[in-house]
């Protein structure tokens, strides 16, 4: 009798639930049948940068999928997490578990900064700006020497050069470099950010941050606080990418201001991960950064079959490849990799109310011009 | 009032305080000449940045990718000199001379425009007018997508190796010293030239677009492409040559600076970016205002970098244009357009 | 704010429920303890749960428990077949205790990785592709000279298998390459992986699995000082050679106010850094210090700078092409201090990139210069023969060179090592090596003691009438 209770609490989305969870703390076993992937810390090692890249995306989502602002400086944000979490790490000792939260809050507040422009520009002009912070703040940490002496000990050459080392950190109980206990660290992470983001995507939040992306003037006229809600999406977005900066300071031990992983670079590979993705869609933005998180092993094969073929490499063979592939998705799969999924679902489901259960995902190319 | 005496009896303008980055005191020569160096390369970001507020002015497309497409034809310039010449400009230690000539550098430049021309209009038709009806984010990714493949493809063909680009004899000469020294103002030929040719081809596109019939329907088309279209203009070919006229001017500015930025894959990045921002701090519809745009981008980035330090420079120009835009949303010179719902 | 437990729906409700679950797994399972504390309801497979444990088990091997590492080997036959297809039966029998192993002393047991009979595998890393993809040359020209050892009948009997990867120049794909050829491909040793911050990046990881790195591709002091066990700097570096530089202008040229311009980046600093040492310790003066960015274009107000500084000497910790750029840009403002190059720049491109503004400028190398069509050194001769017969394609300068001196280590290395190879004797192998002069480097010194192989470095000046530089002086060893 109880039993039978519990059954129809428990129906379709409890066992999916389950599943996710199960898939997830599953994957870095499941993960070894594709080729390029051995049980070893790579293969770890490459999941957890996925799930930092997936964080980072979900925030940046949640702001250009979802809320239609468009953001070149997440890079930036990227490295304000990774900063603060290396600083409290390495000099406070904090635990770990707060200093991600830390590291959440204090980059929210640098969002609220990013998100001031916001209020008064769009479109091309609030690319700029972003641009700018993108370029501003690796500046700012590399030429400061008081923020390296913040982190080690100043006589130290690693210090003096501007290479900044972070004690890598793990799930209690293991060594430091062991990437698999990390992985489920992040998971842990990465689970909650997923749930928030799912939830600010039903909330009355998320519905303000649809409307603002679908017209503003419609937005207003129906009560929305536009500039609370642009600064709101910046802020939430922001403490994805300060979590996310943080684990990445844990996963690689050292912070380099000028390295590629903060720079403008960086941020374009964000947007490209939610394209391939799919905007406005929460697990889009998963497989999309699993996808670019994924393809490197991948190109390098193929720039080695050219090897064998032709006798030479092709220097910077991979921006071709993502040249190719931003323009194939742009082109011919606008609403990413999750809309092909749906459709595919719409195609081979019998029950039309299995269709979206998220409000209705807009293609790209149905985005207004804003 | 000691404050005011002390500003008094020194010489020094309040700009003192800023100077003591440097460790010199404040002299108006060294002003002068970061502006003029200023204006130099502020030429070359004008430019470019007349280029973006083209395309973006005849089809609202932010064309992210007009350095890569500028490094792409200063290669062609490049392959063009070599072609005259009879030098294997594939080779990645290729022997171009050091200075050109008139003839190989009309030459080259000539070709660097033909292909410019082909390839705007190529980008325009089979690649932004399918998006016509998307986002400002497919557009701006496509453009994005476009960059990158082009940056993969330069490398590919050409090699990332960094080569110099040849120089334009008439334009190679000795510097022009205005004053004696120490007080003197030294200005090069090539900072002059790109100055004129930047002034010469602002002036064209303004007589282009107010006395030709072209140039009327473009900004008819700017204004209103649905009414345009309904008057009889082609729009699709009207947008086909804005690209092609912007992609022109990129090809100018890519020859022209080439000696100084050398020819890599990255050559353009730096200064594809701050054509960008000066474009938008001109305000992204006005062609004057990319010149203006530009040129002050160019003096901001070297008053910076000499009173300011270097280290910060990059990031002091974005945080004047930020303000600029947070002050005027619309640009220097951009008209404020309400949009309809 | 988003989250009101209330307010949840069902599977909001179940969601948080999984995640307490879930948590509490992790952290029992994460603790010391066993087993017995891992709920049988958890939703975790049996079998990852047990794995899972057992990694916490045994902390002390951080490889995958026995359980996975056969699943492995089944699953990731394919990729297994394409990377090292003789090494696949060692990779079976090692695969538990691959990376086991504790500095400083290398761990001897199985410690064979990536070697068999016919073959040893040596891994590298550098940029392919990104803003730095010019210094790609350093593996091609390094697979290069291992295909011509290949063809020569390998080393004692084995062929080299050179695995390469493209990092970006990103230091964190270079912990998950290396991780890749070190786990994956088992890779003996590395030889060249190349930059500062990437080097640094997996230098704790290199060290605790005790895998030999031979002549990083980075001038970094941080390489050999302190000694790492398995780790061999070959080239003079950035400290050293800023420390001679800079005494050279002070002693030889009659500096008094120096300037420095130097990359804003770890290069550049570590550069500064000793050359400001080298100012305080002989009573000069350090006028200016103006750095700039690699992306940077523009360099008119760097050379203002300069030239207000009133610097009689300036020192250039740069890379080339923006150097080329700030010589021209002095030039154009009629400014004419002596100049001292990082032999990082010295690259004969620099004629052309610099407009010829280079006349005069003095710069140290320490590699013999393979661009003067003069140098008849045999040494030197060897290398153009081999660039034009086994890597045609490739510029035979600067990058090229210093591959080929890197990779003459690495063979010497495993020659002097002998039949009888593992990791332990061939870091032994190299600390044998004693002013070893065969190759294109000078001379290459290694002991117990001394991990640094080179520490010498001569004067050139740039000669624009010649078209390259012009040796002025002999090698001048570095004393503390």
């Amino acid at each position: 009798m109880k039993w039978q209770k519990i059954q129809q609490t428990a129906s379709g989305k409890y066992t999916r639930w389950v599943l996710i969870i199960a898939g997830f703390t599953a994957l870095p076993w499941i993960i070894t049948v594709l080729p390029f992937f051995g049980a070893n810390n790579y293969t770890y090692s490459q999941l957890n940068l996925w799930l930092i890249l997936a964080i980072v995306c979900l925030g940046l989502n949640l702001l250009t999928g979802v809320a239609g602002q468009i953001s070149l400086g997440h890079a930036a944000l990227f490295q304000i997490g990774a900063y603060i979490g290396g600083y409290f790490v390495a000099r406070q000792g904090w635990p770990v578990w707060l200093v991600i939260i830390v590291a959440g809050l204090g980059t929210g507040i640098a969002g609220l900064i990013l998100g001031l422009p916001a209020l008064r520009l769009s479109g091309p002009y609030l690319a700029v700006a972003t641009f700018g912070f993108s370029v501003a703040i690796p500046q700012l940490l590399a030429g400061s020497q008081d923020i390296a002496e913040l982190y080690s000990d100043p006589n130290e050459l690693a210090t003096k050069i501007g290479v900044l080392t972070v004690p890598k950190q793990n799930l209690p109980g293991l060594k430091a470099d062991d990437d698999l206990g990390r992985y489920f660290m992040f998971l842990l992470v990465f689970l909650i950010m997923l749930v928030l983001a799912l939830n600010i995507n039903r909330s009355r939040h998320g519905r303000a941050f649809y409307a603002i992306r679908d017209s503003e003037t419609a937005a207003t006229a129906m009560g929305v606080a536009l500039g609370k809600y642009k600064l709101l999406a910046f802020i939430v977005s922001a403490v994805y990418a300060g979590v996310a900066g943080s684990l990445f300071a844990f996963q690689v031990g050292q912070l380099d201001a000028n390295s590629t992983s903060f720079s403008v670079l960086a941020s374009i590979l964000f947007l490209t991960a939610i394209i391939i993705g799919g905007l406005g869609s929460v697990w889009g933005s998963v497989l999309g950064s699993a996808v670019i998180t994924i393809l490197p092993p991948f190109i390098s094969a193929v720039n080695d079959t050219i090897k064998a073929a032709f006798g030479s490499s092709i220097e910077n063979f991979e921006s071709i490849f993502y040249g190719l592939l931003i323009l194939i998705f742009i082109y011919f799969m606008p609403n990413g990799l999750s809309g092909a999924f749906q459709r595919l679902r719409m195609r081979y489901s019998s029950d039309p109310s299995k269709g979206p259960a998220t409000p209705a995902e807009p293609a790209a190319t149905d985005l207004p011009v804003s | 009032m000691t404050a005011l005496a002390i500003w008094a009896t020194t010489t020094q303008p309040p700009l003192s305080v800023v100077s003591q980055a440097t460790g010199q005191p404040f002299s108006w020569t060294i002003f002068l000449q970061s502006v003029i160096n200023g204006i130099s390369f502020g030429s070359i970001y004008a430019l470019l940045a007349m280029g973006i507020v083209l395309i973006y002015k005849s089809s609202d497309v932010v064309n992210f990718a007009q350095g890569q497409m500028a490094m792409f034809l200063t290669y062609i310039a490049y392959s063009g000199m070599g072609l005259i010449l009879g030098i294997n400009f594939l080779q990645p230690h290729a022997d171009l001379p050091a200075r050109v000539g008139w003839g190989v550098f009309l030459g080259a430049i000539a070709l660097s425009l033909v292909v410019a021309a082909l390839m705007g209009m190529a980008i325009e038709k089979f690649m932004l007018r399918p998006l016509a009806r998307s986002s400002v984010l497919s557009q701006v990714l496509a453009t994005i997508g476009a960059g990158t493949l082009l940056y993969g493809l330069v490398s590919w063909i050409w090699k990332a190796e960094i080569r110099p680009f040849p120089r334009f004899e008439a334009v190679a000469g000795r510097p022009v010293q205005l004053g004696t020294p120490p007080d003197s103002i030294i200005i090069t030929l090539e900072a002059i030239n790109f100055l004129v040719v930047g002034l010469i081809l602002s002036f064209l596109l303004y007589l282009f677009f107010r006395f030709t019939m072209v140039g009327t329907a473009l900004r008819a088309m700017a204004q209103n492409a649905f009414a345009a279209r309904l008057m009889g203009i082609n729009v699709g070919r009207l947008n086909g040559l804005a690209w092609a006229l912007s992609l022109m001017l990129s090809a100018i500015a890519g020859v022209l600076a080439g000696p100084r930025l050398q020819l890599e894959p990255n050559m353009m990045t730096d200064v594809g970016v701050k054509a960008f921002a000066a474009a938008v701090l001109g305000g992204m519809t006005s062609l004057p205002g990319a010149l203006l745009g530009g040129l002050v981008i160019g003096i901001i980035d070297n008053l910076a970098g000499y009173y300011l330090g270097n280290g910060l420079q990059a990031s002091i120009a974005f945080l004047i244009i930020i303000l600029v835009l947070v002050i005027r949303p619309n640009g220097l010179l951009g008209k404020t357009i309400r949009k309809k719902v | 704010m988003m989250l009101r437990l209330t307010k949840l729906s069902t599977l909001k409700r179940c969601s948080v429920f999984l995640l307490c679950l879930f948590l509490a797994t992790l952290l029992a399972a994460c603790g010391d303890n066993t087993a017995t504390t891992v709920p049988a309801a958890t939703t975790v497979p049996a079998a990852t749960t047990a794995a899972a444990v057992a990694t916490t088990a045994a902390p002390a091997t951080t490889v995958a428990p026995a359980a996975t590492a056969a699943a492995a080997t089944t699953a990731a036959a394919p990729a297994a077949a394409t990377t090292l297809a003789a090494a696949t039966t060692t990779a079976a029998s090692t695969g538990a205790t691959t990376v086991a192993g504790a500095a400083p002393t290398l761990n001897t047991t199985g410690n064979t990785n990536g070697v068999t009979d016919t073959q040893i595998v040596i891994g590298s890393w550098g940029p392919q592709s990104g803003p730095a993809a010019a210094y790609g040359t350093i593996d091609r020209v390094i697979d290069a000279y291992f295909k011509k050892v290949n063809s020569e009948g390998g080393i004692n009997g084995r062929q080299i298998k050179f695995v390469f990867q493209d990092d970006g120049y990103q230091a964190s794909m270079t912990q998950t390459v290396v991780k890749k050829m070190v786990e994956q491909d088992k890779v003996f040793a590395f030889v060249a992986g190349l930059g500062t911050a990437n080097n640094l990046a997996v230098m704790d990881y290199l060290v605790q699995n005790g895998v030999p790195h031979v002549a990083p591709a980075t001038g970094t002091s941080f390489i050999a000082n302190p000694l790492k066990r398995p780790i061999f700097a070959l080239q003079t570096n950035y400290l050293v050679e800023a420390t001679l530089v800079s005494r050279y202008a002070a002693d030889s040229l009659g500096a008094k106010k120096i300037a420095v311009f130097y990359q804003d980046d770890p290069f550049g600093k570590e550069g500064l850094d000793a050359i400001v040492g080298v100012a305080k310790a002989k009573g000069k003066e350090i006028v200016a210090q103006v750095s700039y960015q690699a992306t940077d274009k523009d360099f008119s107000s760097h050379a203002l700078k300069l030239q207000q500084s009133g610097a009689d000497t300036v020192i250039f910790w740069s890379v080339p092409g923006p150097t080329g750029a700030i010589l021209q840009a002095i030039s154009d403002i009629n400014y004419k201090p002596t100049i001292l190059l990082s032999a990082i720049a010295n690259d004969p491109s620099l004629f052309k990139l610099s407009a010829n503004t280079i006349d005069g400028a003095w710069t140290s190398s320490w590699l013999p210069d393979v661009t003067d069509p003069t140098n008849t050194d045999p040494k030197v001769v060897a290398f153009r023969d081999f660039i034009a017969k086994f890597a045609p394609k490739e510029t035979p300068g600067g990058f090229a060179a210093s591959g080929y001196a890197e990779a003459q280590i690495m063979v010497e290395g495993l020659k002097r090592a002998g039949k009888d190879l593992t990791r332990e004797s061939f870091v032994k192998a190299l600390e044998t090596m004693d002013n070893w002069k065969e190759g294109l480097a000078f001379s290459v010194s290694f002991s117990p003691t001394n991990h640094q192989g080179q520490n010498s470095v001569y004067f050139m000046q740039a000669s624009a009438k010649d078209n390259r530089f012009i040796k002025k002086s002999d090698f001048i060893e570095f004393k503390p």
